[in-house]
């Protein structure tokens, strides 16, 4: 009866990678049926892929260090410079294309260190409740009541310039975000049945919130990171708008657009340069978090 | 003419692995005054055909092959989706598995049986006891007046207090009983009720199965009870039919499918329940009982 | 004798009202004594909110009691020290109620059954493939096959999931099984299948069974001894043929009748109607 029996020695088969790779497939599945997302996710793509990419592709190398060509200052966009020039002559299309690598690296290290500090966080909070969470939550309710971008403006101010500095400055008013998204899942995967399995089988609070109860929140914080770095990007962005941000010569599609500004609206291109390529990172982060929300939707499953 | 009759009922469903056909041939004929009970294990097409009847398959991913379910006479697969509505909540009533998640936690009881009441009122004012060209606010009278009469008939004491209260006020049992009262409201001549009392405790069951069994005495309505309890199909069921794999192996009145089954499936199923005298050892799975391929 | 239960009674803490004062406490067990002999199959009988799953807490020490005590092999589990509690778990197992909540979602197969004896590592002490290899052993046991090891839980039907919960509650030997309404989310087919393995796993691995479940015909097939709880307190208790053919208290009684038999001459309607 029982195939026990029947099977001599015990052979265990090699762990393949077959059922993971048909989850990914049904992930992308399921992503697929909403074509606005697929155009979020190439735009992300595409953008990350010219960041990496600038400093080879970029056509004018000498205007991104600094280097000016005032004879052709102010020309409109034409074949030569797709998106015209600026008061000093540099190729904007240059500028933006170098710019975006300080502009996503910056917004995704913002979201990477608010994720890893509001994790912890929040886990700590969610699964220990009592007085730690007590403490915590209040920590992050004290920061959460103050507007971010005027907190961030002010440590920024206090750190001085410069890309970290933006990003410390930026990543301390967004972890509390994280940490109550967090701290939320937590509370509620507590509950779950296979959490209270692994407490009946002895293990201990790590295993059970590392192994049992993050990897089943992932999906959620996912969604958020993706939704999130497109505001991050924009973040950035506004500081460098308002002087706080990135130093020229190094470019930053805020501090362009700030300088832009001065010169509008008869030299719009300027201005539009770097404002599309703003709109256009915020809007790939939120059409791909969209559609990451129907995929990871656990009650979308199927 | 029969009050719900379904023929070779046949539907695919379209899911990551293409498009699968799971009911094949389904034919069933519901006269008022019968209670059907369909039983089957999970994934035999027992709900997707009540929710058929309903019309509430979303298409895509399902899709009829072939087939028609006449409902007095009129094909529900072709009529629109406004006449559907109007059906759904005057003629046809349905109840759920889950008391919980069918009802609204954010409103009163009574909001919730309002509402289906003046929907159900605005397409028939006859069902609250009003004439044609009723105003509106003899409607709205008129539902507050007949959701207390109908959560009183469904055994609900102090109804018109009741009334006031949030769901979760309401133990599971209350909650089921609220959902059918909300499913007769409309005077349906048909009521569909998927699982009504899995979820619920085998005393509250007991009450609702009574529940269900007077409102057919007492209306003559028919009924389709989805269920995989046979218990609950020998107590009071008229008719069952058992589906496998999307289709009906065997179909008939209770006392002979159930005392003389024909198919070895519909034995198989029996000898699966442990009752007060099946002795240890002796219930049988179906395990390999019934082939991939079963016709 | 295995576990013996003593006037436990656990009362809830009310919902907090103002600073220092909570309100009316809500009693979910109230002076429960039972004990369960090693060997036996103990059948718990109750409704929602009858107390059943707040017992199978304290026992698994998830409670704190208000008041009594839990013996499993004359130790009272609340008074272990932490490393004691954790030998006490590799003897004691559970399996949960629904095979779809109960086993983690982003684990594979092997690596959910392999976890209590990576959890109890210090006891077992298997290396890497010792444990793949006791895994596969289990999956066998309970009627699985290698080529379920290294796939996903929603891979499975209810029933092979239930097996899965069983593989895990039985892989570091324990004496001592909670069986919490295993088959009650199953298909009467695979209940009894699972009921089967149960009864077959009990005689041949000398198991003791605390088995809960509202379904009293599950009781009469698995148990020897039953007991009736309702609202917190245990109604009666004895030898399953004496409770279930001659029940002392209405409430057994009612849950008796209430009980859906497959014989349609047994309905209550169609008697009143032939009547």
């Amino acid at each position: 009866m029982s195939r026990a029996e029947q099977t001599p020695p015990l052979v265990v088969p090699r762990r393949t990678q077959s059922a993971r790779l048909e989850n990914w497939s049904r992930a992308f599945y399921r992503f697929r049926q909403s074509w606005l997302s697929v155009i979020g996710l190439g735009i992300v793509v595409a953008l990350i892929a010219a960041a990496l990419l600038a400093p080879w592709i970029v056509p004018y190398p000498e205007h991104v260090v600094g280097g000016t060509n005032t004879a052709a200052k102010f020309q409109p966009p034409s074949a030569s410079a797709w998106f015209g020039t600026n008061a000093l002559g540099q190729d904007m299309f240059s500028l933006v294309l170098v710019g975006s690598r300080v502009s996503l690296f910056s917004g995704l290290a913002v979201v990477f260190i608010a994720v890893a500090v509001g994790t912890m966080v929040g886990a700590v909070a969610g699964y220990f409740g009592g007085w730690v969470d007590e403490v915590l939550m209040r920590l992050t309710d004290l920061l959460l009541t103050i507007p971010s971008l005027i907190l961030a403006m002010a440590v920024a101010a206090a750190l001085g310039t410069g890309v970290w500095n933006m990003i410390i400055a930026i990543s301390i008013t967004w972890w509390p975000a994280y940490a109550r998204l967090v701290r939320g899942e937590v509370i509620v995967k507590k509950e779950e049945q296979f959490v209270v399995a692994a407490h009946a089988l002895g293990a201990s609070w790590m295993r059970i919130l590392g192994r049992h109860i993050l990897p089943n929140i992932v999906s959620p914080i996912v969604v958020k990171v993706s939704l999130d770095t497109g505001f991050a990007i924009l973040t950035v962005a506004s500081l460098g708008f308002v002087g706080i941000g990135v130093k020229p010569p190094t470019p930053e599609w805020g501090t362009l657009l700030s300088e832009a500004r001065r010169y509008m609206p008869d030299y719009w291109w300027t201005a539009v340069a770097p404002g599309s390529a703003i709109f256009l990172a915020v809007l790939a982060f939120n059409l791909l978090g969209d559609g990451l929300r129907d995929v990871l939707d656990p009650r979308a499953r199927r | 003419m029969a009050l719900l009759d379904i023929k070779n009922l046949n539907l695919a469903m379209t899911s990551y692995e293409g498009e699968t056909h799971i009911l094949h041939g389904i034919d069933l004929t519901i006269e008022r005054g019968e209670i059907w009970g369909m039983v089957g294990e999970t994934g035999s097409g027992k709900s997707l055909t009540g929710l058929s009847v309903s019309r509430l398959i979303p298409s895509p991913p399902g899709r009829y092959l072939a087939g028609s379910i006449e409902f007095r006479g009129k094909d529900l697969l072709r009529v629109t989706d406004k006449e559907m509505r109007v059906l759904r909540g005057r003629h046809i009533g349905m109840i759920f598995q889950d008391p919980t998640t069918n009802l609204n936690p954010a409103f009163r009881i009574g909001t919730q049986l309002v509402d289906v009441a003046l929907h159900a009122g605005r397409a028939d004012p006859s069902v609250l006891g009003l004439a044609a060209g009723a105003s509106r606010g003899d409607l709205r009278r008129a539902a507050q007046r007949v959701a207390v009469e109908m959560l009183e008939k469904v055994g609900i004491s102090k109804a018109a207090t009741r009334i006031n209260d949030y769901p979760h006020q309401f133990s599971g049992g209350m909650r089921q009983r609220v959902l059918i009262a909300m499913a007769m409201i409309g005077k349906p001549d048909l009521l569909i009720a998927d699982e009504p009392t899995t979820a619920l405790d085998v005393s509250v069951q007991a009450q609702i199965l009574r529940l269900i069994h007077d409102l057919v005495e007492e209306r003559n309505i028919g009924v389709l009870l989805i269920t995989h309890n046979l218990g609950v199909v020998a107590q009071i069921c008229s008719h069952v039919a058992v589906m496998y794999r999307g289709r009906i192996l065997e179909a008939g009145p209770v006392g002979d499918v159930l005392k003389r089954p024909g198919h070895s499936y519909t034995r198989a199923l029996l000898n699966a329940v442990p009752t007060a005298y099946t002795k240890r050892g002796e219930l049988k799975g179906l395990n390999g009982l019934m082939p991939e391929t079963a016709a | 004798m295995t576990l013996e239960i003593q006037n436990v009674t656990k009362i809830f803490p009310g919902p907090r009202r103002g600073f220092f004062d909570r309100g009316e406490g809500f009693t979910a067990l109230e002076n429960v004594s039972l004990s369960v002999q090693k060997g036996a199959s103990f059948g718990l009988v109750g409704e929602s909110g009858s107390g059943k799953t707040t017992l199978t807490r304290c026992i698994l020490g998830l409670e704190t009691l208000s008041a009594g005590s839990i013996l499993f092999d004359g130790a009272d589990i609340h008074k272990l020290t932490p490393l004691q509690m954790r030998r006490l778990r590799s003897r004691l197992q559970i399996v949960f109620q629904d095979p779809y909540a109960s086993l983690d979602p982003r684990m594979t197969i092997h690596d959910i059954v392999a976890e209590p004896l990576v959890i109890h590592g210090d006891l077992v002490r298997l290396d890497a493939r010792q444990r793949s290899e006791r895994v596969l052993e289990l999956l066998l046991q309970v009627g699985l096959t290698s080529a379920h090891l290294f796939r996903y839980p929603h891979e499975f039907s209810g029933g092979q999931r239930q097996r899965i919960g069983i593989a895990r509650a039985l892989a570091v030997r324990p004496e001592f099984l909670i069986l919490d309404e295993p088959t009650s989310a199953l298909d009467v087919s695979v209940q009894a299948d699972v009921l089967n393995l149960l009864h077959r796993l009990q005689k041949e691995l000398g198991l003791t069974y605390l088995f809960i479940s509202h379904d009293l015909g599950v009781i009469r097939y698995i148990c020897d001894d039953v007991a009736v709880i309702y609202r917190g307190r245990l109604i009666e208790q004895g030898p399953v043929a004496n409770i279930f053919d001659n029940p002392q208290s209405d409430y057994t009684r009612m849950l008796l009748d209430a009980m859906p038999d497959p014989d349609p001459d047994r309905s209550p309607f169609r008697k009143a109607a032939a009547r």
